[in-house]
């Protein structure tokens, strides 16, 4: 039974935080805005790697696409919210990856978080850099995997991790396990040494995350390596 | 369909329930999702028609296009639109923005569109400040983090949608569900929590929660019910808990002036602490916003992921969404935003009420225009939703995972666009569909009195 009494009590003396422990200042200055071009004004702040935010052919496929589909999609993608252009995006980027399919996100953060918490779960092992960013961060609490760091960047690291985990499992059925590593580290900035990477992951038969934010259209002499 | 190759020795990638389902349910019946569209998803849709070869496993296009009636999409107000203003407006910012601004909000992202967006936003819901961002689903995932933390208590309701669940997970607070829309057992569990506090404390200590969230939608997706706001601002007053509310399916959608579930209930938008909504349905556009306090929306702009790490909402996305404001506000000095609200109000009632008088199962408020028919059996969604197309109208089914494995259903998607023509042609379609699949399960007396449509 409820103790009305006691909930009297308790809710008399609960004093709850203010909603944020923040003031607003009106002379301050939130969000440094955007630079306006001029000709003498050029604007390095944003990122554009390789100068396409201006390009005027996108601009124009861009307005072609709202003439004919409309801005929004009013709807994911199961339902009626696919659009052919979706189809052709993810044909190019899955034949620029070399891979068999693509699946595209409209959110970087969410691409991320999503991907991980859709194949990982709580009976997994997912061995982590000790730098990893957010994103990767918050699909592992959804995942509620086990999870594993390793040094940044340190392939051995991650194989010390490996083989402790190893000889936990010497008498069991192997887990399925996960590597997540970013091509060029959010945090540090720093190139990650892939190629050993990935040798330490196939010897553990892991399967491997690679997290190409910074890295995709950056790095690589092709284009696409 | 595919399974994976070059992984010989490897656990399986799927579990084996979760192998099973997609390859021997899910994959002999997802032509009834995903289908492909080549138009803006307005009254009517394109399907680029489709046919799978060996039931499922994969699809080829026949390279015909099929128009349908679109009792699916989100297109509340049928903002969803390739010509007219808004798409107009859209058009021109990309010309003088570009397609993004490469940048976040919080460092050189922020342009005169945010601005404009937000000022417009602050005025139209009635807060002291808004702040917006480049997905609806990044909005609660990522700033309810930012709000909430280790001490707190959150209580969310049960179907909340998933980019909550995403957003309450990660921040260490303790979490209990109410029962959907359950006002009394949210009550029990305010009042139960407040009496033990915080668990585990040392000694069996009394400790009090730092703050008590309670997070609901306004009108669920799923469900097609409505909030039942004015008790929950009662307890949330009652019990000093700060009240979120995830508006994205109501806004625009719902009272009297399109400003939400607020509006519909009358109550004061300051009764709600944290007000979240998108701009993917109504207003046929993407991203999301929160709003409330200058406080909160500056401590947001300040501390939030999706402000600080995340590229600010791309120009044309904002400008679609203030065109569609400015309209909604009597801005563009016509009557179009009050006719498109009132529309979507009447062809709301006036399919609810034809559909109860068919005498299928619908669930939802009479006013909301979200309406699931209860077919029950997954069989049931097929062969309706097939049905259906093939006698061009697209519907959405929902079944297992995203509700209990025997509540499957048809949920169609009122919109102000919609004609009279068009939904009388759905009715009387949906009306055979239910007669042949055994869709008539309502015991409600029927009210045989024509609805007139005009007298709504
Ligand atoms: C209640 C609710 N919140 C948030 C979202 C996410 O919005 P978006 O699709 O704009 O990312 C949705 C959309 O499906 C929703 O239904």
């Amino acid at each position: 039974m409820l103790d009305e009494k006691l909930l009297q009590e308790r809710l008399n003396q609960f004093k709850p935080e203010p909603l944020v422990d923040f003031k607003h200042d009106p002379n301050k200055v939130y969000e440094i805005p955007a630079v306006v071009e001029s000709d003498d004004v050029i604007d390095l702040a944003k990122t554009n790697f390789l100068g396409l935010l201006d390009n005027e052919s996108i601009k124009k496929t861009a307005e072609e696409t709202i003439r004919k589909y409309g801005v929004g999609t009013c709807g994911p993608r199961a339902f009626y919210g696919t659009t052919e252009v979706h189809l052709m995006l993810e044909e190019k980027l899955a034949e620029f990856f070399k891979t068999e399919e693509c699946i595209v996100y409209s959110y970087g953060f969410v691409a991320i978080s999503s991907a991980i918490a859709a194949y990982t779960n709580r009976k997994d092992i997912v061995f982590v850099d000790k730098e990893a960013n957010f994103p990767i961060q918050q699909g592992l609490r959804v995942s509620r995997s086990r999870i594993v760091y390793f040094d940044h960047n340190d392939p051995e690291s991650l194989l010390r991790e490996a083989e402790k985990i190893k000889a936990e499992e010497s008498k069991k059925k192997p887990t399925r396990k996960f590597l997540i590593v970013e091509g060029i580290s959010w945090k540090t900035g720093k190139l990650c040494p892939l190629p050993r990477f990935i040798e330490v992951a196939e010897m553990f038969k892991m399967r491997i995350f690679l997290e190409e934010s910074y890295s995709l259209g950056v790095l690589g002499d092709t284009e696409e390596d | 369909m595919t399974i994976e190759k070059n992984r010989e020795g490897y656990p399986t990638l799927l579990d084996k329930f979760a192998a099973f389902y997609s390859r021997y349910v899910y994959r002999r019946i997802r032509d009834c999702w995903n289908y492909p569209i080549c138009s803006v998803p307005g009254k009517d849709v394109v399907l680029k028609e489709r046919y799978t070869p060996d039931n499922g496993w994969t699809f080829k296009y026949t390279g015909k296009e099929v128009k349908c009636i679109n009792l699916a999409s989100y297109n509340y107000l049928g903002f969803a639109e390739s010509t007219g203003p808004c798409a107009e407006f859209a058009i021109e910012s990309i010309y003088k923005y570009g397609v993004s601004n490469g940048a976040t909000r919080i460092q050189y992202g922020t342009c005169e569109m945010h601005k404009e967006l937000e000022s417009l936003l602050t005025e139209f819901l009635g807060v002291e400040d808004a702040i917006t961002f480049g997905m609806g689903y990044a909005t609660n995932s990522l700033n309810i983090p930012t709000l909430i933390g280790p001490g707190c208590l959150v209580i969310s309701d049960e179907k909340n949608h998933a980019s909550i669940i995403v957003g309450i997970r990660v921040t260490g607070a303790v979490i209990k569900v109410f029962k959907h829309n359950n006002v009394k057992h949210l009550e029990e569990l305010l009042q139960e929590n407040i009496i033990s506090g915080q668990p585990n404390q040392p000694d069996g200590q009394y400790k009090p929660w730092r703050k008590i969230f309670i997070i609901v939608e306004g009108v669920y997706s799923m469900e097609g019910s409505v909030v039942r706001l004015p008790e929950i601002i009662a307890l949330k007053k009652k019990y000093k808990a700060y009240l979120y509310l995830d508006e994205a399916h109501c806004i625009g959608a719902m009272g009297r002036h399109g400003k939400g579930v607020i509006d519909y209930f009358d109550c004061d938008p300051k009764d709600v602490d944290i007000q979240m909504g998108t701009f993917t349905k109504s207003f046929g556009s993407a991203g999301g916003y929160i709003a409330g306090s200058k406080d909160l929306i500056s401590y947001l702009r300040e501390h939030s992921y999706a402000s600080c790490h995340a590229w600010a909402m791309p120009p044309p996305v904002a400008a679609q969404i203030i065109a569609v404001l400015k309209i909604l506000m009597g801005r563009d000095g016509t009557e179009e935003g009050r006719k498109r609200i009132d529309a979507l109000a009447r062809n709301t009632r006036y399919f609810r009420r034809r559909l109860r008088q068919i005498g299928v199962i619908i669930h939802g408020n009479d006013d909301s225009p979200v309406v699931p028919i209860l077919v029950y059996l997954y069989s049931k969604i097929v062969i309706t939703v097939r049905t259906l197309i093939e006698n061009k109208i697209v519907t959405v089914g929902v079944g297992y995972p995203a509700t209990p494995l025997y509540e499957g259903r048809i949920r169609i998607c009122l919109s102000a666009a919609h004609t009279k023509e068009q939904l009388d042609y759905a009715l009387e379609v949906i009306e055979k569909v239910a007669d042949e699949a055994g869709l008539k399960h309502s015991r409600r007396p029927r009210d045989p009195r024509p609805v007139e449509y005009d007298d709504i």
